[in-house]
């Protein structure tokens, strides 16, 4: 493989991060304010255009071809789980840019440092759903997490927002703490009598098949990448951070924050536990335990909340949950089980990423100049004061309840599938008990909106409602709907993992 | 004759002084030298056991891990000043307006 | 240990370059000290403590700049460090890819480099804050007030007893330096 090749495979990324890099430059040398105002606007949602077709470029070669290769010496692999994950994250990227604008000039934060922040975590995220390699993992962890610090910190001015960033920060840095330890531990744990060690996720995994019982070592070390890894998917109880972190920095932060944050944990969790599958007995019980511990705390801690960005920080635990279901699905030696409980946490990341980003874009689009919606309250008798904004926010809590015709009912559908599939029964009554609970906190908002007369019965103005902010609702609103009653029409993440390099 | 093993004792013992630092201490500024100490037996570690494979991988991985704590140190700081020009302080128990 | 000749000798060069290496330093002082004119005030004959006022409370508050400058440069120095490993593999490369490797190392220090020109634009390592432009984005007011004592992490709660600045020490550039140090070590007496 020459080099061309090389940096071809990684070509999304790639573009990210120049348009990042382009952005900074920019927005630092030039001293018109109005023209950076809309050239770092608008160069960061081209160039996340851009990396969104050449991702599906690739995507569509990839889908002929079935042909997944590595690069850089087989510290990255591009196969159709790793492209996927890159269109959902642009995706994500693309809302999250266009919520910001109008919502972070209300706020008096619109820097251009925000949009390259925002380009160069998603590249972290991007390149943490390609790693192959746990110290590329390593590496793509921390640009996706240090620049989510600056990010959550960036009212810089407001005792919550800093309080914020440095929570996250010092936990953060904590997690990856683990997470280095875990890696150095699996380097040595890894080793033979003729072999050296190795980070790299494909020989682990042959070395694995071959040489089925884990060393002492090797075991401490997966035990720690877990903890590092679980901090930064928030799963219980290394959540202590979420709701925290989420209430604390501004809105749009937080809407991108819990949607890519998290698609990028979940891709490495994903390439973790596909290469450790082959001693699936001995960490697999931890990882439902996670499982279920993340779905009833998320869940349960949600239903106490009266500040809605707080309850919605909850209720990502939750979905963090169920997206560990299907990791613990896709662990199991059962090709079909392993290849349906991918694709189904594909669709699912797709189908969360777009609620999240709809909901916390509600709530943007709510928040008026110099004060955020905060409580549930705030949202009393909406739908007379604001019917889009109200039965905008109505179909995104029912997706994120899980309640059909949505994207979320399909997903959590298609997880609980998988999980059948795999044997794992008693995972799936658990799953769906949780989600009952969830739905009491989700209603709870519907009734607050739909069922209560409003404070004041003038209609508000809202100062945040730009067309921005609008147009990503209603993108969110149609994707929801759409793949909701039609999944079938986003076959490509359903068969997302048929060409994933690992074997179970 | 100090062999491997001792490195990674050494690392051991070096990880659980700085976890054990993180969850003692209320001086954010010592808090992250804790972390850095868990980050250093990390290094360590990788060091020894590059050496001992006789292998150059273990000091690269080195030096990214290295150039990612200089990154999270450049960040910590600045947030650390920022939260002292409002506050005034730094004590981690002053800085806590949320809660549960 | 057994070693022959050829293995010391290697470590003539390394010899060489620390005898030269103390022979320029050691010019450089004697040279300065013979060569140089000397005027001593009582300002430069103070201790030389990285700008600060060598006397007083040492719990002085000191522009934010310095973290600044110290954070920037952390970032940059650790960087070279990758300089290293790319200089060992270049040298065991053939020509054509002798290119390659070294288009790899522009694009890197052009990456750095970037860093470096937002940086400047950013006006970051300006020092003189006068000359900053005012409001080129907004920065709230009462981050630029003046500021109650400090407080570290390291007490339990409560402010620091610290030595009260008498009133009738001069600012920075209202007199000279050796007035305000004469004030503040008549102040500490």
């Amino acid at each position: 493989m020459n080099y061309a090749a090389n940096l071809m495979s990684i070509m999304p990324v790639l573009i990210v991060l120049a348009t990042g890099m382009i952005v900074l430059l920019g927005d630092a040398c030039s001293a018109q304010w109005r023209a950076r105002r809309w050239y770092t606007w608008g160069f960061s949602l081209f160039g996340v255009l851009m990396a969104l077709v050449q991702a599906g470029n690739q995507l569509q070669t990839q889908m002929a071809t079935t042909f997944s290769e590595t690069a850089f010496a087989g510290s990255i692999v591009t196969d159709s789980f790793t492209l996927t994950c890159y269109v959902i994250l642009l995706i994500t990227a693309l809302l999250a840019i266009l919520l910001a604008m109008t919502y972070l000039e209300n706020r008096n934060l619109n820097l251009g440092e925000y949009y390259a922040l925002v380009l160069f975590s998603t590249a972290g995220g991007m390149l943490m759903a390609c790693s192959n390699d746990l110290i590329v993992l390593f590496v793509s962890v921390e640009i996706l997490s240090v620049a989510l610090y600056v990010l959550s910190g960036f009212a810089r001015t407001e005792e919550k927002s800093e309080e914020a960033a440095l929570k996250y920060f010092l936990l953060g840095a904590f997690a990856s703490g683990f997470l280095l330890y875990g890696i150095a531990l699996v380097y040595g744990g890894s080793a033979t009598a003729n072999h050296a060690g190795t980070t790299n996720l494909a020989d682990l995994n042959l070395y694995l098949i071959n040489d089925g019982r884990p060393s002492v070592l090797l075991m401490c070390g997966i035990a720690l990448l877990f903890v590092g890894l679980a901090f930064k998917a928030a799963l219980v109880p290394f959540h202590m951070w979420t709701p925290d972190v989420y209430e604390g920095a501004p809105t749009s932060v937080t809407a991108y924050m819990a949607a890519g944050a998290k698609i990028g944990a979940f891709a490495a969790l994903m390439r973790v536990c596909s290469a450790l599958a082959p001693i699936g007995e001995y960490w697999l019980p931890a990882v439902q335990t996670l499982a279920v511990l993340t779905m009833f705390g998320g869940n349960i801690l949600a239903v106490v909340q009266d500040n809605v960005k707080r309850m919605l920080a909850y209720s990502s635990i939750a979905h963090a949950g169920y997206l560990l279901v299907a990791v613990s699905a896709a662990s199991v030696r059962n090709e079909q089980a392993h290849n349906a409980a991918m694709g189904a946490m594909a669709f699912y990341l797709m189908a969360y990423a777009v609620m999240t980003m709809g909901a916390f874009g509600v709530l943007i689009y709510l928040s008026r100049k110099g004060r955020d919606l905060q409580t549930i309250e705030d949202l009393r008798g909406l739908a007379r004061t604001d019917t889009f904004a109200a039965y905008a926010m109505l179909v995104f809590m029912l997706s994120l309840g899980g309640i059909p015709p949505t994207m979320g009912f399909m997903g959590k559908w298609f997880i609980f599938s998988a999980t059948l599939q795999a044997g794992q029964v008693w995972l799936a009554i658990v799953m769906a008990l949780a989600s009952i609970i969830s739905i009491y906190y989700y209603l709870k908002i519907v009734w607050m909106m739909c069922f209560q007369e409003p404070e004041r019965p003038e209609v508000v103005e809202h100062a945040v409602a730009s067309g921005g902010v609008r147009a990503t609702i209603v993108l969110s609103l149609a994707t929801m709907l759409v793949f909701g009653i039609l999944p079938g029409a986003l076959g490509i993440l359903l068969n997302a993992a048929e060409t994933t390099v690992f074997r179970p | 004759m100090i062999t491997t093993e001792h490195y990674l004792v050494l690392s051991a013992i070096l990880f659980t002084v700085g976890t054990i630092g993180v969850l003692v201490k209320r001086n954010p500024i010592v808090i992250f030298m804790c972390i850095e100490l868990m980050l250093n037996a990390a290094n360590l570690t990788l060091v020894a056991l590059g050496r001992h494979f006789g292998q150059v991988n273990g000091q690269m991985y080195v030096i990214f891990a290295l150039a990612v704590a200089a990154a999270e140190v450049s960040v910590g700081l600045g947030i650390i000043v920022a939260i002292f020009r409002t506050k005034e302080t730094i004590n981690i128990d002053e800085v806590n307006l949320m809660k549960f | 240990m057994s070693g022959n000749h050829g293995d010391i000798l290697a470590y003539v060069p390394l010899l060489v370059l620390i005898g030269v290496s103390t022979a320029i330093a050691l010019a450089m002082v004697v040279g300065s000290f013979l060569l140089g004119p000397k005027k001593p005030t009582a300002y430069k004959a103070t201790a030389y403590e990285c700008g600060m006022t060598p006397i007083g409370s040492a719990r002085e508050r000191f522009p934010v700049k310095f973290y600044l400058i110290a954070m920037l440069f952390i970032v940059f120095d650790i960087e070279t460090i990758f300089l290293y490993p790319w200089a060992v593999t270049y040298r065991a490369q053939g020509y054509d890819l002798k290119i390659f490797y070294f288009a790899e190392m522009l694009v890197f220090v052009a990456i750095l480099f970037v860093g470096y020109f937002y940086i400047l634009g950013r006006r970051a390592l300006d020092w003189d804050e006068s000359e900053r432009a005012v409001a080129r984005d907004p920065i709230s007011p009462e981050i630029l007030a003046p500021r109650p004592p400090i407080r570290f992490g390291n007490e339990k709660s409560g402010p620091v007893r610290r030595l009260p600045e008498p009133a009738h020490v001069p600012a920075y550039g209202a007199v000279s330096q050796e007035e305000r140090i004469a004030a503040l070590t008549s102040r500490r007496e």
